[in-house]
């Protein structure tokens, strides 16, 4: 048999560090499903929740620390309601951090205030982290955010095609 | 810095001399401004008009500070000759020179003018020249150039010009701000254009807009689609919408792979090497098509049943129970056990 070694990737790019990670988390997400009821819609539902919290864990932690958010997604992960109890907390941490970011949300004055006023909150809620940072942090994470996002896309749309083509 | 006070007295020296040589080498001013056309880009200095008389008794003391934009640096290769310049009248060296000789001159005559009053007001201020006075005077200009030459003798000093713009607002006596803000690197060379406000806030706020701008124009390279639209709020709206297409593509693969996963089971290299090998994929700007796919087991199982069918091309109907074949199913990847059994169990059911 002929061994087809195709041209390898840089081993440490983030496509890569991604794509290791994601597929770790996926096999050990398959590993622990019961076979019975595994088709029900109920069942596809939880494992969709699952795959897409171990999708955003595995991109956060490629990125690890570097962008601010990363951290802030990771800390949206880690706080996260696992069980029940823990709800109210997390919501409530969550809110006065909220309120506490709202008043430290800086508007750009001169008129890039006034044009990028109503869209750039809408880039805050968009890019986790973003709520706190001013417009031109802003714009840098969210070019690193899209440049991420494309990756995590890709290699998904790989992986969806690869299992049903 | 000890350098400079020799060469002020050198220099008052020659300018008793020259001054009177000067005068009937350019008798007007207007042959200043010729040489001023000649250099200046239209957006480089602030201040154009050219009143020597006027700036001469007050600029002087002052050892004028204003930003040179092009001034300095077309003033760079003739830096080293300033001095044999005012050593000797060699005005047809180069016309930067020439015109760095009639500034000079002139600045020096106003020295001579007010005396020893000025020169040791010279003293206490040469070491100033770096520091920035922004005002509309434009023998200001041209003790700066001098300035600028005599501190480029020194040392690199480019730093010097965006460091005026940042503190013409404070204290204008530090003594080493020549030498020192040569060493600072942090700081952001901002050109003043022409008609423009140049305080430090205006400058400040021009500086963060074009950063913004800059990242504006990276992030239009990022976004497909992205060319067409020019204006920043319509750039904000492309890249949210960007944003918000890519975060449903990702949950609509997750589901995707939800819904696919439960038949097969995951071998990491194989994956691997064909997830590395893949390349550049064409980014859908769009939400992709959402296949609305019922997740039931009738689903599940064509999905299964459509992959075995579809990967063993080459191998006829009959011989799946064939254990042989099976290693020639393999393409590039090879499949795990399981995925051959169910191969196999799919293939006898088929």
């Amino acid at each position: 048999m002929n061994k087809y070694n195709p041209p390898r990737m840089n081993p440490s790019s983030l496509r890569s560090r991604f794509a290791t990670r994601f597929l770790r988390s996926l096999s050990k997400i398959n590993a622990k499903k019961p076979t019975a009821s595994s088709s029900s819609p109920t069942e596809i539902f939880r494992r969709y929740r699952r795959i897409k919290v171990a999708a955003d864990k595995s991109m956060a932690y490629s990125v690890r620390s570097r962008r601010t958010w990363s951290r802030a997604m990771l800390w949206k992960l880690r706080t996260r309601p696992c069980c029940r109890r823990s709800v109210k907390t997390s919501t409530i941490v969550r809110k006065t951090r909220h309120e506490k970011q709202n008043k430290n949300t800086t508007t750009t004055t001169g008129e890039d205030g006034v044009v990028f006023g109503v869209e750039a909150d809408e880039l805050r809620e968009l890019v986790p982290g973003g709520e706190a940072m001013d417009l031109y942090n802003l714009l840098d994470e969210t070019a690193h955010y899209i440049k991420c996002l494309t990756t995590q896309v890709q290699v998904m749309k790989k992986i969806a095609d690869f299992y049903s083509p | 810095m000890n350098r400079a006070l020799p060469e002020t007295l050198q220099w008052q020296q020659q300018q008793q001399s020259y001054f009177s040589e000067l005068s009937g080498v350019f008798p007007s001013q207007t042959s200043y401004l010729c040489f001023d056309g000649g250099f200046m880009s239209s957006d480089s200095v602030v201040t154009r008009e050219v009143k020597p008389d006027n700036g001469l008794e007050t600029a002087w003391p002052e050892q004028g500070k204003l930003e040179m934009g092009s001034f300095g640096f077309e003033f760079e290769p003739c830096g080293p000759s300033y001095n044999m310049n005012y050593a000797i009248s060699r005005t047809s060296s180069c016309p930067l020179a020439a015109a760095e000789l009639v500034s000079g001159k002139m600045g020096s005559g106003s020295a001579v003018g007010s005396g020893n009053e000025s020169f040791k007001k010279r003293k206490a201020d040469k070491l100033q020249n770096s520091k920035a006075v922004v005002e509309d005077d434009s023998m200001k200009k041209i003790k700066a150039y001098e300035e600028e030459g005599e501190s480029k003798i020194t040392g690199p000093s480019n730093s010097n010009k965006s460091k005026h713009k940042k503190e013409n607002s404070t204290d204008t006596s530090k003594e080493n701000s020549k030498v020192s803000e040569v060493q600072k690197p942090d700081y952001i060379h901002v050109r003043a254009r022409r008609g423009q406000a140049t305080d430090s806030h205006s400058l400040a706020e021009r500086v963060r807009r074009e950063k913004i701008s800059e990242r504006m124009k990276y992030l239009q390279d990022l976004v497909p689609g992205c060319n067409k639209i020019t204006g920043k709020a319509g750039m904000l709206d492309e890249i949210i919408n960007y944003v918000q297409s890519l975060q449903r593509q990702v949950e609509f693969l997750s589901m995707k792979l939800a819904a696919v996963n439960p038949r097969l089971d995951f071998n990491i290299d194989n994956l691997f090497t064909k997830v590395e090998e893949f390349p550049t994929v064409q980014e859908v700007a769009n939400p992709i098509h959402y296949q609305h796919f019922n997740p039931a087991q009738e689903v599940v199982s064509e999905t299964a049943l459509r992959r075995t069918i579809s990967a063993p091309v080459t191998i006829p109907d009959a011989s799946f129970l064939d254990s042989s074949c099976f290693a020639q199913i393999q393409p590039s990847a090879a499949w795990d056990d399981v995925e051959l059994q169910n191969l196999y169990n799919v293939g006898r059911f088929h």
